[in-house]
């Protein structure tokens, strides 16, 4: 994952602040992309914080959605402040299509894919400039709910990504990944050296699940991540909002190939009748 | 002083998990051989037969019919020649578990949730020669559990303890305790507790230390870095860990009316022990 922000590899990860529900994260909601504004306000985040990285050229619309994106099985996870998009990620189930990163690090997944591992990658993770001070906060609750979406909804065995040199430090000290041990260029970004893939053993975090749910914790950051509260409060929201967390076909027409006119809306109830 | 003082007066103590002289220069493995076998029976017997647990054996031995089973393994605590301590582990099969007796309800509940089980049985722990008691069943334990967990693939370790030793366990590994206590023949009618360890929380804890993510001293105590040697050990071991039919016919002739709770079918002629062994 391709991270659009500098400030939070150059931190220690001791700040419990990073982790505690305080003012920091006050007012901080994450959760699956589930109406069209969703998913419009977190495509355009991801075009702009890259555009602004020079990670890609501008595009006329605004916004950057690849064909992955089109999949049922991709969630789009949003983190709004104030109302406001205030970061995304994007989590994408393997597949005919493969992964994204499989344009570098197809060798290293196809050897977990031999060892019939089902995989995923967090990809597109893009926290927006008016939320630095919230973005080490921001970005633990995005990869807490993309942990727990993949381990008790989806059922993957592997988390990976493609991690920016700079960063790497940043998230060895959040989880103990496993590195892929060679660096590839990632060609849909440009301008960032060669980069790391991280895995994430999703066994070890039902495992972390299991043993926080008896009171036997590794630390207070895994039971912000994994602890029972954790698990109880993403596991409703999820269910709450997995049926609405896909867009319609209609809506996928309109972001390709815009038509004149209001963008598209739905309700809940729309989404939600049978 | 007694065992149970010395039990209570150490729990909590850290130097349980801390290895001593005392405790390293004790061997603990799988029952190998009919002299560890025998030596297992005997301590058992003299140490039940101190805590009124069952009147005298002519044969100086207690075992039983689990006893007979290949998947049944006797575990051990030995300086030297000398048996110090000893535990069984039984795994769940048509005879049921030695506990069923006493908390047979409780078990078969677990069964109908579709939960593997075995037993950790005929604890006994003699003189440890200067070892902390505490620490030689901690350890004895701790193969069990590992073995449960790791290589017969359990899914709950269960056994029964007096009420005495009602917070001790808990304290040691995160148990769950059956609702009531229950008179149990097998240790002259005393009332007896059931516990349970989750087997799979076991494995989770390795994954997590493998990981380097601990959940503090008792979960790398058992969890940890020894218990991949421990594992290697224990496989090691295995083909060697049952007696041989003729091997079992000796030691139940000598146990006396044990032998009687035995099919006859089950000592079918064979070569002598010491030919098979060869």
């Amino acid at each position: 994952m391709t991270v659009a922000t500098s400030c939070a590899a150059r931190r220690p990860l001791s700040r419990a602040v990073w982790w505690t529900d305080d003012e920091v994260s006050a007012g901080v909601e994450v959760r699956l992309a589930r109406t069209f504004a969703d998913f419009d306000a977190a495509f355009r985040l991801v075009h702009d914080q890259y555009v602004r990285r020079g990670f890609v050229a501008a595009e006329p619309s605004g916004r950057r959605v690849g064909a992955h994106a089109l999949l049922p099985s991709t969630k789009v996870l949003i983190a709004t402040a104030d109302g406001r998009a205030a970061g995304t990620m994007t989590v994408i189930e393997d597949s005919r299509l493969g992964l994204p990163m499989d344009m570098a690090f197809t060798r290293e997944l196809d050897r977990l894919r031999a060892r019939e591992r089902r995989l995923a990658e967090t990809s597109a993770l893009a926290l927006a400039p008016p939320c630095r001070r919230q973005s080490a906060a921001i970005l633990i609750r995005l990869f807490r709910l993309a942990a727990l979406y993949l381990t008790t909804v989806a059922r993957a065995d592997d988390m990976c990504f493609i991690v920016h040199p700079r960063h790497q430090g940043f998230y060895r000290s959040l989880f103990p990944f496993e590195q892929f041990p060679e660096r590839h260029a990632y060609a849909p970004i440009k301008g960032v050296p060669p980069s790391t893939g991280f895995r994430a053993d999703l066994r070890l975090v039902r495992a972390i699940v299991r043993a926080e749910r008896l009171g036997l914790s590794p630390g207070p950051l895994y039971r912000f991540m994994f602890g029972p509260a954790a698990l109880r409060d993403v596991t409703r929201q999820v269910r709450r909002d997995l049926a609405a967390s896909t867009l319609t076909p209609h809506e996928w027409a309109w972001l390709f190939a815009p038509p004149d006119g209001p963008t598209p809306a739905r309700s809940a109830d729309a989404i939600e009748a049978p | 002083m007694s065992a149970a003082h010395r039990e209570r007066r150490s729990a909590g103590a850290a130097p349980w998990w801390e290895e001593t002289p005392a405790l390293a220069s004790l061997d603990f493995g799988l029952a190998t051989t009919p002299r560890d076998f025998e030596g297992a029976f005997r301590l058992l017997h003299d140490r039940y037969v101190w805590r009124g647990y069952m009147a005298p054996e002519a044969s100086g031995q207690r075992l039983g019919a689990h006893n007979l089973l290949p998947s049944t393994k006797v575990i051990l605590a030995r300086s030297g020649d000398r048996m110090v301590g000893t535990v069984t582990l039984v795994e769940d099969s048509c005879l049921g578990l030695p506990m069923d007796e006493a908390f047979g309800a409780e078990l078969g509940r677990l069964r109908e949730r579709g939960c593997r089980l075995a037993e950790a049985a005929s604890l006994a722990v003699g003189r440890t020669e200067g070892a902390s008691g505490v620490a030689v069943v901690v350890r004895l334990l701790r193969l069990a559990i590992l073995y449960a967990a790791r290589i017969a693939r359990r899914d709950r370790l269960c056994f029964t303890v007096t009420p005495r030793h009602r917070d001790f366990y808990p304290r040691l590994f995160p148990m769950r305790r059956f609702k009531e206590s229950r008179t149990y023949r097998r240790v002259n009618a005393a009332q007896v507790l059931g516990l349970y360890l989750d087997l799979r929380l076991v494995r989770a804890l390795i994954r997590m230390e493998r990981a380097g993510l601990s959940t503090g001293p008792a979960g790398r105590f058992l969890c940890g870095p020894a218990t991949s040697e421990i594992t290697t050990r224990l496989r090691r071991d295995l083909p060697r860990t049952a007696l041989t039919p003729a091997e079992w016919a000796r030691v139940f002739a000598e146990a006396g009316p044990w032998a009687d709770a035995v099919p006859a079918a089950f000592f079918a002629a064979g070569p002598e022990p010491a030919e098979q062994r060869r």
